[in-house]
C-alpha cells in the first residue's frame, strides 16, 4: 500500500545548523540515541506529551529558521498531528525525520460514520462510533494520521472473521 | 501537443528594452488563441536560415495564461560566444516575420508549497520572473526580487519592476561596485521560503553554495540556468547511430544535440541545459560523459544520455534514436 508510511530511525541531518527534536513518549529515547550518535551544538529537545497544546512549539517555530532541521518521534498519531503543523508552517517533507516511537497501535478511521477509534491493536476493529465491524486497512491518510477502518462484513452481514493482534 | 509540434507565429511587434535586448511579440499566424501557459514557462524558438537551423528557449514574459500572444525578451549575446541564435533573432527577425515555436513547456514553475518566494535574477535571467511576479502579487504572497545587471542601462525592465514593486525590488548594478550578497539575502529569511535562481551558471552556484553553507535545504532551492555549465574541456567526437546508417561529428563548440540538428536528424528537446531530460537517447557502445543534472545513476547505467548536454570519453559513441523518432 503506497500510502502507508514509512517511519525511519532519526539521524543527525548534517545539512542543517539547527537542530529541533520533538518527542513524545518513547521518542524522548530516539532523540537522545541519535545526539549520542552525532553530537550537535545547536540542538533544542521539545517533550511534549500532550500534542493539544502546541504553544511551546510554536513558540520555536517563530524562532527557527531555514537553516533547521526537525526530528520528530513519538507514537503514530503524535508523529502526524507535529508533521501537520510543521507542514503549514511551509518546512518540506525532506527536513522533517519521523521515527515511531513506542506502540504500532493505530488510529483507525471508520469511512461510514467518521469516527476517530484510537489504539487499535487488532486487524477487525468494532467502530466506536457506529458499531461496524471494520477492517483496518494500510491505507493512511496523512491530515488525519489514521487508518481506513471498512465495514468488513457488507457481502455477509453477521460474518465477522476472528480479529488478530497485529499493532502493539 | 507533443514536443515536437510547432505553432506557426507572426512577429506583431519587435521593441528594444535596452541595447542589448530585444522584447518580441508572436501572435498566431492564422490569427487563433496561442495555448495557456503557466509562470516560469518558456517556448522554443526556431531559427531557420538555409541549412542552419537552431533552436532556443526563450521564457515567455508578462501575465501567465496570456493566449492572444506570447512574448519574449532576447539578450544580444557576445557574437564570439554566442552560437548565432540571439544574434539571428536581433538582426534578421523583423516585424511581420513569420517564425515558429513550441508549446509552452514548463521545468521552472514557482514552488507551491513557499511561504515566501527570494527570486535572484542576473541579466536577462530576470525573464521567468517577470511571470513569477505577475503571479505572486495578485496572490498576496510575500517575495522580494534580487536582480543584477552590469551597467544601468542595461537593467533590462528595470524601470517597470521598481514601478509595480517598490522596494520588493532591490536592484544590483556591478559596474557601481553594488554586488549582490547570496548570503546576506538568504541568511534571515523565515521557515518556509524558496529561493528561484535564474541567470549564468556563477550566479546560480554562487548562490547554491551559500544556502548550502546557511543549512538551507536544497529541496528549497530552484534554478534555471540559461546557458549550460561551462565546458573548457570539450573535444570533438563521432556519434554514429546505426538506425540511420549515419555517422555524424559533433566540433568543440558544438552540443551533441545540435550536431544531429544539423545533420537533419529531429531529437524532440526542451529545455536544452541538460535539466528536463526530454532528449534522451540510448548509448550502445562508447563511454558517455554524463553532464546533466536529471538522469539518476541508475539510468546512467541503463545507458541513457541526454544528448543536449552530455558527451563523450573517448573517440566515438554509438547512439540508439529514441522510442517514436522517424527513422
Amino acid at each position: 500500500m503506497k500510502s502507508k508510511p514509512v517511519y525511519t530511525t532519526l539521524t543527525l541531518d548534517t545539512t542543517a545548523r539547527r537542530h529541533l527534536f520533538l518527542t513524545q513518549g518513547a521518542g524522548k529515547g530516539a532523540a537522545a540515541r541519535a545526539l549520542a550518535e552525532h553530537p550537535a551544538a545547536d540542538v533544542v529537545v521539545l517533550d511534549m506529551p500532550d500534542m493539544d497544546d502546541p504553544q511551546d512549539l510554536n513558540v520555536l517555530l517563530a524562532e527557527a529558521g531555514m537553516d533547521t532541521a526537525f526530528y520528530v518521534a513519538g507514537s503514530e498519531v503524535f508523529l502526524w498531528q507535529t508533521a501537520n503543523v510543521l507542514c503549514r508552517a511551509g518546512i518540506e517533507g525532506r527536513r522533517i525525520q519521523q521515527e515511531l516511537a513506542g506502540s504500532q497501535a493505530r488510529t483507525v478511521y471508520c469511512v461510514h460514520c467518521r469516527t476517530l477509534n484510537e489504539g487499535v491493536t487488532t486487524t477487525i476493529h468494532r467502530c466506536t462510533g457506529c458499531g461496524m465491524a471494520l477492517t483496518v486497512r494500510d491505507h493512511f491518510s496523512r491530515p488525519l494520521g489514521a487508518y481506513a477502518g471498512v465495514i468488513v462484513d457488507a457481502e455477509a452481514p453477521g460474518v465477522v472473521p476472528e480479529p488478530e493482534t497485529a499493532y502493539v | 501537443m507533443s514536443l515536437r509540434d510547432v505553432l506557426p507565429v507572426r512577429v506583431a511587434e519587435v521593441e528594444a528594452v535596452t541595447t542589448q535586448v530585444k522584447q518580441f511579440t508572436l501572435a498566431r499566424a492564422d490569427g487563433g488563441h496561442l495555448p495557456a501557459w503557466s509562470a516560469g514557462s518558456h517556448v522554443g524558438v526556431m531559427l531557420k536560415d538555409g541549412d542552419w537551423v537552431r533552436r532556443n528557449s526563450y521564457s515567455l514574459i508578462g501575465t501567465p495564461g496570456e493566449t492572444a500572444f506570447y512574448r519574449i525578451a532576447v539578450r544580444r549575446e557576445d557574437p564570439a560566444r554566442s552560437k548565432g541564435g540571439s544574434l539571428f533573432l536581433h538582426e534578421r527577425v523583423r516585424r511581420g516575420d513569420l517564425l515558429e515555436v513550441s508549446a509552452p513547456h514548463n521545468y521552472f514553475p514557482p514552488a507551491r508549497a513557499a511561504k515566501k518566494h527570494v527570486l535572484i535574477a542576473g541579466g536577462i535571467g530576470i525573464t521567468p520572473f517577470l511571470s513569477y511576479l505577475a503571479a505572486l502579487k495578485p496572490a498576496g504572497l510575500p517575495y522580494e526580487l534580487h536582480y543584477a545587471f552590469r551597467e544601468r542601462e542595461q537593467g533590462a525592465f528595470r524601470d517597470q519592476l521598481h514601478a509595480e514593486h517598490g522596494a520588493r525590488a532591490r536592484f544590483y548594478v556591478s559596474a557601481e561596485g553594488r554586488r549582490l550578497s547570496p548570503a546576506a539575502i538568504l541568511r534571515d529569511q523565515p521557515l518556509g521560503t524558496h529561493v528561484s535562481i535564474c541567470g549564468p551558471h556563477s550566479l546560480v552556484s554562487a548562490v547554491g553554495s551559500a544556502a548550502a553553507e546557511l543549512g538551507w535545504p536544497a529541496s528549497h532551492v530552484h534554478f534555471e540556468e540559461f546557458t549550460p555549465p561551462p565546458v573548457s574541456d570539450a573535444a570533438p567526437f563521432l556519434v554514429a547511430l546505426p538506425e540511420l546508417d549515419l555517422e555524424v561529428k559533433v566540433g568543440v563548440r558544438q552540443t551533441l544535440l545540435e550536431a544531429l540538428e544539423t545533420a537533419g536528424v529531429q531529437i524532440a528537446s526542451s529545455c536544452r541545459v541538460g535539466q528536463c531530460g526530454t532528449c534522451e537517447m540510448r548509448v550502445l557502445a562508447g563511454e558517455a560523459d554524463h553532464r546533466d543534472r536529471c538522469l539518476s545513476e541508475g539510468e546512467m547505467a541503463d545507458g541513457k544520455i541526454l544528448a543536449c548536454i552530455s558527451r563523450c570519453r573517448g573517440e566515438r559513441l554509438t547512439l540508439a534514436l529514441p522510442d517514436g523518432a522517424p527513422v
